[in-house]
């Protein structure tokens, strides 16, 4: 009988102070397993690699690639290209390692307003210019009011508005408390761009009188 | 071109949905719901999904359940954002109003004709309604004719005379046809404007309607077509309104 390819059952974290979290691999997002599967660390050689799935593609140079992919596979389906000029924003911040922290922008970056880190910043079109089939849109960014300060008079109002004090924002992490938060942050117009967590502890750093 | 009567085709018409991008739809979903973390794979399982039917109008058009259970993880939160996030992102094409503007003034009855076999909830809600609605067309157009029905913009009322008939096979011009004959317009008197050749435009240029095809948004080919056109505004130079 052939042996079964393994799969992991569990994924663990454990952090420099000793915090330790576990969740069930089949419960992460599919892409993050593919991602985690893809890793030098959690790839482990197939039982019976004669019996998997292979695919190879070559390209005109002579170029090859190989992809296992998954024994339930039967039969090609098609192939096409998408070629479509994306608009896609670089913000980058300067960091003292010497290698800016690179933030991509997705959502509609032509629309981008102001921004707000050291100090708020109006983002108006300066100039385009065009290489090949690739335009590069340049901005100025000229010193605005505060956006963090018009967010936390923002955020005072709101926790007013729910009735509750800036303590109920530290440190919960129950469904409830996280619910309050989503609540707070919209009334802010304010979501998490990449993980939840940096809009939950914003709400903290912006509850908090400095 | 002197006519008394113009319609217009809905779906890549009147509506252009290239600002329906995954990234901006589930990226909005997911922040919106507190969990950008999901996005990704929200995109990657759509992309699956659209490989599955071959693509996202099919998808939408047939087997929106599976959007909700195998995209959204039936979660009602997040079904209801797409719903409005879908209708948010959708555009009017390029010199609609400006175009529409003019036909109103020069005094050319205005219809929406779309072939929306499929009710995507309460007639009047569906996604055509909503979407003139929201952009505020309805001033231009009062009555959308579908196979589901003639649906009453003003009052949500819907005449069934057009019912079961489609564009595809040509019936629901013939009843157009008739309809229009009972206000003394006669085809040749009146006009429709489309992006599609096999269901826009041939049918009814077979029925001896006069035909405009629209390449703004998507070159269909060849059609039977009497003129074609890439921007709304050039309507304003090839239409006029006939005297009784």
């Amino acid at each position: 009988m052939a042996q079964q390819k393994s799969l992991p059952k569990t994924l663990t974290l454990t952090f420099d102070n000793g915090f330790k979290t576990e969740i069930p691999f089949d419960r992460l997002p599919v892409t993050l397993q593919s991602d985690l599967l893809c890793q030098p660390f959690a790839s482990l050689n197939s039982p019976a690699p004669e019996k998997e799935k292979y695919l190879v593609l070559e390209w005109k140079d002579g170029w090859r690639e190989v992809f296992e992919v998954s024994q339930e596979c039967t039969e090609v389906n098609r192939y096409y290209v998408i070629t479509r000029p994306e608009d896609s924003g670089r913000l980058s911040i300067r960091k003292g390692d010497g290698y800016p922290e690179l933030i991509e922008v997705g959502r509609d970056p032509l629309s981008l307003k102001r921004l707000a880190f050291s100090e708020t910043l109006n983002v108006n079109p300066a100039k385009s210019s065009r290489e090949g089939n690739k335009i590069d849109h340049h901005f100025t960014l000229e010193k605005g009011p505060d956006l963090f300060s018009e967010l936390k008079t923002a955020l005072r109002l709101a926790l007013g508005s729910e009735g509750v004090t800036a303590q109920v924002l530290r440190g919960s992490a129950d469904a409830d408390s996280i619910d309050l938060c989503m609540r707070l942050a919209g009334r802010l117009n304010l979501r998490a761009g990449r993980r939840r967590q940096d809009l939950l502890d914003f709400l903290v750093y912006l509850a908090t009188d400095k | 071109m002197e006519v008394k009567w113009c319609g217009f085709d809905y779906g890549q018409c009147i509506m252009e949905p290239g600002g329906l991008r995954n990234p901006r739809v589930f990226g909005d979903i997911y922040k919106e719901l507190g969990k950008p973390e999901l996005i990704r794979d929200k995109i990657f399982k759509y992309r699956t999904l659209k490989e599955k039917y071959g693509s996202y109008g099919r998808i939408k058009e047939g087997h929106r359940d599976e959007i909700y259970s195998f995209v959204l993880d039936n979660d009602p939160a997040a079904i209801e954002l797409f719903s409005r996030k879908e209708q948010e992102l959708l555009r009017m094409g390029a010199g609609l109003e400006e175009a529409l503007s003019y036909l109103q003034a020069q005094g050319i009855e205005l219809q929406v004709v779309s072939e929306m076999k499929k009710t995507l909830g309460p007639v009047g809600t569906d996604i055509v309604s909503r979407f003139l609605k929201n952009h505020g067309l309805v001033i231009y157009f009062k009555e959308l004719v579908t196979p589901q029905g003639k649906i009453n913009l003003v009052d949500d009322s819907v005449d069934l005379k057009y019912l079961g008939h489609t564009k595809e096979n040509g019936t629901l011009y013939d009843i157009l046809a008739q309809e229009l004959g009972e206000k003394g317009i006669s085809p040749g008197e009146a006009v429709l404007v489309g992006d599609k050749p096999e269901t826009d435009i041939n049918p009814p240029h077979d029925r001896g309607f006069k035909t405009i095809q629209y390449t703004g948004f998507i070159d269909l080919g060849q059609s039977k077509a009497d003129i074609r056109i890439s921007s709304f505004t050039e309507l304003k130079t090839i239409l006029k309104k006939k005297d009784a």
